[in-house]
This record gives C-alpha cells, sequence and structure tokens, in this order.
C-alpha cells in the first residue's frame, strides 16, 4: 500500500471524527477514530514514531473534549506505549486479539482519563465513558481490516 | 538490550519525558484554571481553521443535500398539500353552492372584487361621531357614496364630498345626516336607520306590534341603493312603542372597534337593480 493511499485514509478518519464529535452527542456511541489510527501507527511504526503519535492526537483529543489539556496526550501515550511493546507479542490475524488490543487499550487509556479527571474536577468514573467507547471502537475496528482488500490496503495480513 | 534502533534506556527515557511534559501541561491547565495556555492556544489557532472549515463545509453540503438531493420529505409534503387541496376544493364547491343559493349575496360578490384601504388621518373635532378623514382621495379613486366598512365587515358609513386628490370624508352612520335603509336579520322587518352623532341610531318606521327583541341583529335593507344589502350595522339595545309605530334604538356594531384602518367598497352601489 502506498503511503498517500494511507495519508488519504487517514484524513478521511480526521473528518469523520471531526463530525463524530460534532454530532455525536452520546457518550456511547463516541468511537474514536483517532485511537484506531494510533493503534495502526504503534503496532506498525517505530516506536518513537508511535509515542509523538499518541501524544499529538492525545493533544488534539484534549482539544476537542474541551477538557483539561494534557490529559488525553498522557493516557494516550502510555497506550501507545502498551500497545507497541505487546503487540509483537499477540497475533493480531485473530480477530479476537485484535478486538481486544483495541478495546482494552481505549479502555485503560480512558481509565487513565477519567482518574486525572476526577482528581481535578471531581468527576466520577464513568463506565459510559470507560466501557462503551472501547467496545464500539473495538467492532468497528475489526471490521475494518476484516475484508482482505482492506487488509491489503493497510498491509496488516 | 536494543529494538527498532533505539535501547530499552532510551525508551524508558522517552516515555518517561513525554508522560512528564503532559503532567507539567496538565498542571499548569489547572494552576492557570481560567487561562489558556501558550499551547492551548496553539493548537487552538491550528484546530480552529479546519474545524470552520469543517463545519462550513459540512453546513455546505447539509444544505445542497436538503435542498436538491433530500427530495423525499418534498414528495410527502406535495402529497399532504394535495390532500388538503383537494379538501379545500370540496369545502370550496360547497360554499359556492350555499352562496349560490343566495342570489344577493351572488350580486354582493360582484361588489366585494375590490377595496380600497384606507387609514383614519383625523376626526371631527366637535362630533367625533359625525365624520373622520381618511388618507385616500379621488388619486386612489375614491368617489362620493362609496360604501365604508371596519375590519370586520360592518358598515361604517360613506363617503361625502369633499373628496380630495389625497384625502376623503366619511360620513358615519351615527351622523345626523342621511339614513340607513335598514331591517331585522331574523324577520326582514325593514325601516330606516338614522343617527343624531351620538353613539345610538335610532331605526324607525318600524309598525308598533312587530316583533323587536333587544340583541336583535341590524341588517342593510339594500333598498335605499346606496348601501348593498345584509352588511351588519348593529344591534338593537332599547325599544320604545309610540301609537301606530315603536322606535327601536341600535348600537352601531363598529363603535368600540378600532376604526383606524377602514375599507371602502371600489364598486358599484347600485348592484341590487343590475
Amino acid at each position: 500500500m502506498n503511503r498517500k493511499s494511507r495519508f488519504s485514509l487517514l484524513i478521511v478518519m480526521i473528518v469523520l471524527q471531526f463530525f463524530i464529535n460534532r454530532y455525536i452527542t452520546v457518550m456511547k456511541l463516541n468511537i474514536d477514530l483517532l485511537f484506531l489510527v494510533l493503534i495502526y501507527v504503534s503496532v506498525k511504526s517505530t516506536f518513537l514514531k508511535s509515542i509523538l503519535t499518541a501524544t499529538t492526537i492525545g493533544l488534539f483529543t484534549d482539544f476537542f473534549s474541551g477538557n483539561v489539556l494534557g490529559v488525553f496526550g498522557f493516557s494516550r501515550t502510555l497506550a501507545a506505549f502498551i500497545i507497541h511493546e505487546s503487540s509483537a507479542y499477540l497475533d493480531l490475524r485473530k480477530k479476537t486479539f485484535l478486538f481486544l488490543l483495541i478495546s482494552l487499550s481505549l479502555a485503560f487509556s480512558n481509565l487513565v482519563a477519567n482518574l486525572f479527571f476526577s482528581f481535578i474536577q471531581n468527576y466520577e468514573i464513568s463506565l459510559e465513558f470507560i466501557l462503551y467507547p472501547p467496545l464500539i471502537t473495538g467492532i468497528l475496528g475489526v471490521l475494518m481490516t476484516g475484508p482482505r482488500a482492506m487488509k491489503r490496503y493497510l498491509d496488516v495480513y | 538490550m536494543q529494538q527498532n534502533g533505539i535501547s530499552t534506556e532510551r525508551k524508558t527515557f522517552i516515555l518517561v519525558g513525554v508522560l512528564f511534559l503532559n503532567l507539567i501541561l496538565i498542571s499548569t491547565n489547572v494552576v492557570l484554571e481560567n487561562r489558556k495556555s501558550l499551547l492551548q492556544n496553539i493548537l487552538g489557532s491550528l484546530a480552529s481553521p479546519f474545524q470552520i472549515g469543517f463545519q462550513k463545509t459540512v453546513d455546505f453540503f447539509s444544505y445542497e443535500l436538503q435542498h436538491y438531493v433530500f427530495l423525499k420529505n418534498a414528495y410527502e409534503r406535495y402529497a399532504r398539500m394535495k390532500d388538503k387541496q383537494y379538501q379545500l376544493k370540496l369545502e370550496n364547491y360547497y360554499l359556492r353552492r350555499q352562496i349560490e343559493n343566495q342570489a344577493f349575496l351572488n350580486k354582493a360578490k360582484k361588489l366585494s372584487k375590490n377595496f380600497i384601504e384606507a387609514d383614519v388621518v383625523s376626526v371631527d373635532r366637535n362630533f367625533p361621531l359625525n365624520s373622520v378623514i381618511i388618507d385616500k382621495g379621488s388619486r386612489n379613486g375614491v368617489k362620493s357614496e362609496m360604501i365604508v366598512l371596519n375590519t370586520d365587515s360592518e358598515l361604517v358609513g360613506k363617503i361625502v364630498e369633499p373628496i380630495t386628490p389625497f384625502t376623503a370624508k366619511v360620513r358615519l352612520i351615527t351622523s345626523s345626516v342621511g339614513g340607513v335603509g335598514a331591517y331585522l336579520s331574523k324577520n326582514k322587518l325593514e325601516g330606516l336607520l338614522t343617527g343624531d352623532n351620538s353613539s345610538i341610531c335610532i331605526f324607525k318606521y318600524l309598525i308598533e306590534n312587530k316583533p323587536v327583541l333587544i340583541g336583535d341583529q341590524i341588517v342593510t335593507s339594500g333598498t335605499d341603493e346606496i348601501f348593498p344589502p345584509f352588511i351588519p350595522i348593529g344591534k338593537v339595545v332599547h325599544i320604545e312603542k309610540e301609537y301606530l309605530i315603536q322606535n327601536v334604538y341600535v348600537k352601531p356594531d363598529f363603535l368600540g372597534k378600532s376604526i383606524k384602518k377602514l375599507l371602502i367598497i371600489n364598486g358599484p352601489n347600485h348592484f341590487i337593480n343590475e
């Protein structure tokens, strides 16, 4: 897969994320497409690239969520580190593992962010935030990498 | 140990460094709770044009889609309107049938084709219930003897001289000059309605033994060949019986309502004889 195609897919996902942030106000349905990008980069790229991408994505997530800047930067960086380190030991051709990787890492990342929010702004630990978006994002990630053409496109056999 | 060309120590160092930077950022945000940090401003400046661009693009496409592509709703609305139109046509048909059964209304239809809207610009200072001046004159097609109604289609008076290009005088039915051919709407007992510059008009020449009740509606009869028939005038408020005749006192309907805006019937008044 050439770089142009991947870049165009990235743009599409960013635009879709804009759309989700703007129009989907139900937290349960808040799919995190940028996290899928983060996972892809973390699995496929070098350590430094994945960490920097994660921080950038996290900071933009912070900005779009309108909350304390740095919280998602922190949590996404941590998640990217875990994904990068653990992906070497996982067989991501199996959909179950892929689903678990996406869901658990996003759940972990959201939990860290939620803990920060609870410390800083006395937010409650919210299942809607920790549980549902990771599950939906996980399902979407599996669906996206399901078709053979898409696998070839993303270069993930 | 080395992986991807970076040692584990270096990895840890990078990770801790990035996390530490994020923590600094968080603490900066918390301390400066109500102020934006420099990075936030930079991020905002970078992201805002995209956000605005995205929003505008979405708005544009939504508008285009709604107006040119998603015509499903438009079709449903069209179908509903067609139904409504059919109902209205049916209703119109029955109403027309009703009107056609009444010859006088059929004739009155000719009159109601054109109205001239006018505003009252002055009232007779000494006899407020005698006449008013309106802001339409000969330039607007106003002529002597034209009938004047209020916005509820109740009789107010008629146009009299002087008529200037821009103004005209309306003699009210409460004026002591002139009179209106009228009858009781319930039994068509006819008489002459005259005023005396007060708020009550007298309905004259009604035979003493004919039944009249307080509250009965008085309407124009059309027999005077000035006022068209069946225009509401007022209601009976008092009855005085005399030898052979009875004087019925009528309060005009237009009194107590605003006469700021009036309607002049722009057409022939002698339609009864047509």
